[in-house]
């Protein structure tokens, strides 16, 4: 399946990468694209092997991951068109596809996309309730009730007004 | 309200199998990284969550108050754990004791901090070690007191710098800061370069030396009229401008009048500002003139609103300028009247500018948009490919 690109050694042909996602799904990737994440980069560093297997990424979230590498690493486009890609690849999305990204974004290292995510997630955890974090989260609540009473005196300042409220 | 579903997790687990358990637990890294993009409040509030949320605020590497009064800000400051600090920003409106808001700040520059932004209500004064802060690469500060006129200023990492409403003794405070900024690539003085200091002070201080590191420049110069000193300000402003020669991108703003045919010194006098690729002006348009001349590089030229006396002193220069022979490929116009010296200038630009791709004009005109639109589409262009938006 990886032949696409085979052209005559006079070609300026740009060396490709594998990566598999947990699902089995392979991907082609430029390798100028897959060294923007640190963690691929060290791994073609050790080994000559073109393929890479990331057991704990799943094929949505891996093409997704790779649509943005493939982007950043494209010399053609400037700042300012990168900068509204990464603003349109988180907008609209939901919140539990940015945990899946977040996730990867950590284990590949692509410190840029982890930062965007991580602030878009910020910005919709604003204004949500304690059930809303916890649950999209999957956060078990392991307070006793005295605890959290405590808590919520010691640090009263923090619930004082509708944002992280109980309903 | 939000309610919690029942189960929600099954939907999940069978969406995404491999990753359901790990994703239950997102790394602290991870969660301290997401949690660094909300004020501390909030950051705070998450401790209400669960156990492992007790304490995880006090491992984000950001600190964000905005309103805490001060017996709250120094709880969360000595429950903060982290000691590279990437922001601390501090937005307070009461009074309290000196000695409080210099144990903050210290606090914060001990836990090598990289970007300050201190917004204050009541002027605190600045402690001393601020201005030795190694790590610090952006400072903002609004209505403070404090920047030393002598001894000891070294900000090497520093690179924008925002100075807003800030208060200082003498006029050689601002010079002497620069002097250790060696990497400052942004400056931003608001609110504090009066007349006598602009005259006395800044054009005098500052030399082109100090400034030179500048890429990005945003002035505005504030407007007197007082006969008889009108051209000695008008001269420190433009020495002022002129100690600006490296910047890449400049933004000129000022309601100043200038005398028609206002003297920049001569021709040959003229600074050359080589680097320079965006400019924009929102000021007598006298400058433009002056700029198109001496700015070769110039791609971008953005003309903003200015009161309309301002854009009378529009010169076509003698010569068609270097920049729009070989540079100038996009010109906004934020503002268009559809007066005759409107006309003129973007007659003259159509005309010479040899590799312009776009040319945008917003006009509050409504009802001469068709006509004024006809009009300058029938204007000759010296760029083929030259496209023209009527906004």
């Amino acid at each position: 399946m990886v032949t696409t690109d085979e052209k005559g050694p006079l070609t300026a042909k740009k060396k490709s990468v594998i990566i598999r996602s947990c699902d089995g799904d392979e991907f082609l990737v430029s390798e100028s694209a897959a060294v923007l994440s640190t963690s691929l980069k060290k791994i073609l560093e050790e080994k000559e092997d073109r393929l890479i297997h990331l057991s704990d990424i799943d094929n949505k979230t891996l093409a997704m991951v790779i649509a943005y590498l493939s982007t950043h690493a494209d010399d053609g486009l400037s700042d300012d068109l990168k900068r509204s890609f990464d603003q349109e690849f988180v907008s609209g999305k939901e919140f539990d596809v940015l945990k899946y990204l977040v996730l990867a974004t950590d284990t590949l290292q692509v410190t840029c996309l982890c930062y965007t995510v991580a602030k878009k997630m910020a910005d919709i955890m604003k204004n949500k309730l304690v059930e809303w974090v916890r649950r999209e989260f999957d956060i078990q609540n392991d307070y006793t009730p005295e605890a959290e009473a405590e808590i919520r005196r010691l640090d009263a300042w923090a619930w004082d007004d509708r944002q992280l409220e109980d309903d | 309200m939000e309610k919690t579903k029942p189960c929600p997790s099954t939907k999940r687990l069978k969406q995404n199998p491999p990753s359901v358990d790990r994703l239950s637990r997102l790394p602290d890294a991870v969660l301290c990284q997401i949690l660094s993009f909300l004020p501390t409040k909030l950051s705070v509030a998450t401790s209400i969550l669960a156990k492992r949320w007790r304490f995880l605020w006090t491992h984000v590497p950001t600190l964000d108050f905005d309103g805490e009064n001060h017996n709250i800000i120094n709880r969360v400051i000595m429950l903060h754990k982290v000691q590279g600090l990437t922001t601390f920003r501090l937005c307070y409106m009461d009074k309290c004791d000196d000695y409080e808001f210099e144990t903050w700040i210290t606090t914060a520059i001990a836990r090598n901090v990289q970007n300050l932004d201190i917004g204050l209500n009541y002027q605190f004064m600045l402690p001393r070690c601020l201005f030795t802060c190694k790590t610090l690469v952006n400072l903002t500060l609004f209505n403070c007191v404090g920047i030393p006129s002598s001894g000891a200023v070294s900000l090497p990492s520093l690179k924008k710098l925002h100075l807003y409403f800030v208060r200082y003794q003498v006029d050689e405070a601002i010079p002497h800061l620069l002097s250790g900024c060696p990497v400052l690539d942004e400056l931003i003085i608001e609110g504090i370069v009066d007349k006598d200091l602009l005259q006395d002070g800044v054009s005098k201080h500052i030399s082109a030396e100090m400034l030179t590191s500048l890429i990005e420049a945003d002035i505005y110069f504030d407007y007197y009229k007082n006969d008889g000193e009108s051209d000695d300000y008008f001269q420190s402003v433009v020495k002022f401008i002129d100690s600006l020669r490296n910047v890449k991108y400049l933004k000129l703003s000022s309601g100043m009048e200038l005398e028609p045919g206002g003297d920049f010194g001569g021709p040959e006098s003229i600074r050359r500002f080589d680097n320079l690729t965006k400019l924009e002006l929102a000021i007598d348009w006298l400058f433009l003139t002056r700029f198109l001349k001496s700015a070769d590089n110039l791609e971008v030229l953005i003309i903003s609103e200015v009161d309309g006396y301002l854009r009378y002193n529009w010169m076509k220069p003698k010569q068609v300028p270097t920049c729009l022979l070989s540079h100038l490929r996009m010109v906004r116009i934020d503002q268009f009247w559809c007066t005759k010296y409107e006309f003129k200038l973007v007659r003259y630009l159509l005309k010479n500018s040899k590799v312009l791709k776009r040319m945008e004009i917003y006009s509050p005109n409504n009802e001469a948009k068709f006509d004024t639109l006809q009009k300058i589409s029938l204007f000759q262009r010296g760029s083929e490919t030259c496209e023209l938006a009527f906004y």
